[in-house]
């Protein structure tokens, strides 16, 4: 993937969630974009470009966001380099069964931040089910509607890899 | 411009990331961003946010006011246009001599409550769902300081809980991490105030001996040091008083809408002042 994309990606990606994502919300639950875009960059740039984009991502939400630093950037490094392990046996999978795994992977993402108010505060399991479960919903409609745009892109880059198998 | 160099150093690349990490998480490096690589970062993030500030007010317009024009013909929507021009004329002037208005009062209004408040504009919302914050276009460089109480006319809505070069994040009331000592202003009996999520406060320790009813006042006690005394905070919507139990606990409704803040006024942090009475 070219690197000033991914770049320019990270640093514009907080700013807009930060002030666009509140237009897209349904009954006052915005998407995660950032996590949508970190896992498809993983998807289609491995599990080391992932990864350092969930650092980057991650470390600017957790910044600019009102918890402590380290919640999101580790949630936003898993879900890169689980993208990226994902996007290398199953790159050229269904948008469904995409959706299906980020939807997973997004749950996951839930649950840890709802673990991580309940150690601090001592409640907010309500959040799996108020907060958790539909913006991993949301999100993953998000990633299969970005994927479904960008197939012929992917279906490239699929094909340069079989290549670089075949050599 | 590839990735694949960081392929062939793995493991400096661990090294260096968990390193990274350990530093990261140590108190001090929670509450101010001290990391020579951090600090150019969040400064080109902080132009971004306030270059970016108007696009969610931008793309509100468009979507409200243009997209319903679509199928209308031509003679039509051209007459349309014209007045969908001027309409957004009126919109725009009228939007900022509303701005200069609020601004004008809530600087008045600082000035009243105390010499040095900043008056800041909220440019961005918290970038995840799970915690209550908004971030404002003031920062370090404009005298903010962590623990700094934020307010509008209305009543309070938070506290300053990090601060960048030129930007600042505002924990509000309603965050579930927030805590801000409160008094029942017509009782005077003391407790905390916390969130509760649902864009709902709730205040405990609340002695069982107060005497309180739905919709009793919450002021400030300007006990903290955050904020000066007799701020409204909300209003009393339901009491929870449990059999045995030494305390009681009150559902507030937030004095302010928390949903819709546009411009807002960063109080100085107080002296210590034991009797409260600033």
């Amino acid at each position: 993937m070219n690197a000033l994309v991914v770049i320019g990606l990270c640093l514009l990606i907080v700013p807009l969630q930060m002030q666009v994502a509140g237009l897209i919300a349904v009954a006052g639950i915005r998407p995660d974009l950032p996590g949508a875009v970190i896992y498809g960059i993983g998807l289609l740039g491995g599990p080391w470009t992932g990864g350092g984009t969930g650092l980057v991502v991650g470390l600017l939400a957790d910044r600019f966001g009102g918890g402590l630093v380290g919640p999101q950037l580790a949630a936003k490094i898993f879900i890169g380099v689980v993208g990226g392990l994902l996007g290398r046996r199953l790159l050229l999978a269904d948008t469904k069964t995409h959706g299906g795994l980020s939807l997973v992977l997004f749950l996951l993402q839930g649950v840890w931040m709802t673990a991580t108010i309940w150690w601090r505060t001592g409640e907010g399991w309500r959040e799996l089910y108020l907060t958790a479960a539909p913006e991993a919903c949301y999100t993953a409609i998000i990633v299969m509607i970005g994927l479904w745009l960008m197939r012929r892109r992917i279906g490239e880059r699929a094909e340069r890899l079989t290549l670089l198998v075949d050599r | 411009m590839r990735w694949s160099w960081l392929t062939r150093t793995r493991g400096l690349a661990v090294l260096v990331g968990v390193a990274f990490l350990l530093v990261l998480f140590s108190p001090q490096i929670q509450r101010r961003p001290s990391l020579i690589i951090e600090q150019p970062l969040l400064l080109i993030e902080s132009w971004l946010q306030r270059a970016l500030g108007g696009l969610g007010a931008v793309a509100e317009h468009v979507t409200d006011r243009y997209v319903a024009l679509w199928d209308l013909d031509e003679e039509n929507r051209q007459l349309r246009d014209e007045a969908a021009r001027l309409r957004q004329e009126v919109t725009r002037l009228q939007e900022q001599l509303g701005a200069a208005g609020r601004r004008d009062a809530l600087e008045a209004f600082g000035r009243e409550l105390t010499g040095q408040a900043v008056v800041a504009d909220v440019i961005g919302r918290d970038p995840t769902n799970w915690y209550q914050s908004v971030l404002i276009n003031r920062g370090q460089r404009d005298g903010l300081r962590v623990d700094m109480g934020v307010a509008v006319r209305d009543g309070v809505i938070g506290r300053v809980i990090k601060v960048m070069p030129k930007t600042a994040v505002v924990l509000l009331l309603s965050d579930r991490n927030s805590v801000v000592p409160g008094m029942i202003q017509r009782a005077r009996d003391e407790g905390l105030i916390e969130g509760a999520g649902g864009g709902q406060l709730r205040m405990k320790y609340v002695s069982t001996l107060a005497e309180v009813q739905i919709g009793d006042v919450i002021i400030t006690s300007g006990l903290a040091g955050t904020f000066p005394k007799a701020m409204r905070i909300g209003t009393v919507s339901a009491i929870e008083r449990m059999p045995d139990a030494i305390s009681q606990q009150l559902t507030l409704t937030p004095a302010v809408n928390l949903d819709r803040l546009e411009e807002v006024l960063v109080l100085p942090l107080m002296e210590h002042d034991p009797e409260g009475e600033r």
